[in-house]
């Protein structure tokens, strides 16, 4: 009897660590799509923008010129690091999501063996 | 989002999970509420960068004032004179800032602010279903206790 209760609390425990595990990365999903579509609108409004524009970069607290064409490379390339971020984050989530199903099932496979 | 959820019948969900229905929906209208408030302060925001914009443009037609405070920390002023204008940096995001004349910096905000408010009445729309669906929980819940409260005298 106490090797079930003790497996229980064991996968009750592992359960609710997934739950948090999922969380998180949910939460960094949202924050990639956050950034995912700032950078886009960055993008957009470069694309309006030619060579003669003046370009600056807050770094810290001073503005430093820039490139057009560097910073458009630069904001380009953080687009493609975000969008493999993204799918990096999402595949964790549907890892995780499958493994909480399995602790769901055994939980309840394991409240039944109490019942009886 | 939750457009599965709407198919189940609520009729046949249990008092308590009829609850749990309620709450999942209350929070989801505050986080609504939340966005939709967050997308007003940022579009009052950008209306006052273009406000900013069009009392420049006025000192230098000289229908209004040159001066203005400069702040040198947030409890400290300068006064000081407008020199050069038609010159804005704009902030357009992640740090990046472009210069452009009046007419540009202004196009910038406004297209932001038109997006702004699609993205409004879109989350007003969602709002609204949802309150409609809160409603439905809440008169299907309603009627359960009825019924329960009549069984019980019987």
């Amino acid at each position: 009897m106490s090797d079930i209760k003790q497996e229980f609390e064991k996968l009750s425990m592992e359960f609710s660590n997934q739950q948090n595990n999922l969380n998180e990365l949910i939460t960094a999903r949202s924050q990639l799509e956050t950034q995912y579509q700032e950078n886009k609108i960055v993008l957009a409004e470069f694309e309006k923008l030619n060579d003669d524009s003046k370009i600056y970069k807050l770094t810290g607290p001073i503005l430093l010129p820039q490139d057009y064409a560097e910073a458009k490379m630069n904001v380009t390339k953080r687009i493609e690091f975000i969008e493999d971020e993204i799918k990096r984050v999402e595949t964790k989530v549907t890892d995780e999501e499958k493994r909480i199903e399995k602790t769901r099932d055994g939980i309840l496979a394991v409240r039944a063996k109490m019942g009886n | 989002m939750a457009a599965p959820q709407q198919q189940i019948d609520l009729t046949k969900l249990q008092p308590q999970q009829l609850v749990e229905v309620r709450k999942q929906i209350d929070q989801e209208i505050q986080h609504f509420t939340q966005s939709l408030q967050a997308l007003q302060t940022a579009q009052a925001k950008l209306r006052d960068c273009v406000a900013s914009i069009d009392n420049l443009e006025k000192s230098q037609d000289g229908t209004g004032s040159k001066d203005l405070l400069v702040p040198l920390t947030s409890s400290l002023y300068l006064p000081g004179q407008v020199v050069k204008k038609n010159e804005y940096l704009v902030d357009i995001g992640t740090g990046y800032f472009v210069e452009k004349n009046a007419p540009d910096a202004k196009k910038v905000y406004d297209v932001k602010i038109v997006k702004l408010s699609e993205d409004g009445a879109k989350l007003k729309d969602i709002l609204m279903s949802k309150n409609e669906m809160l409603n439905r929980v809440n008169m299907v819940l309603r009627d359960k206790m009825v019924e329960y409260e009549a069984q019980q005298k019987n």
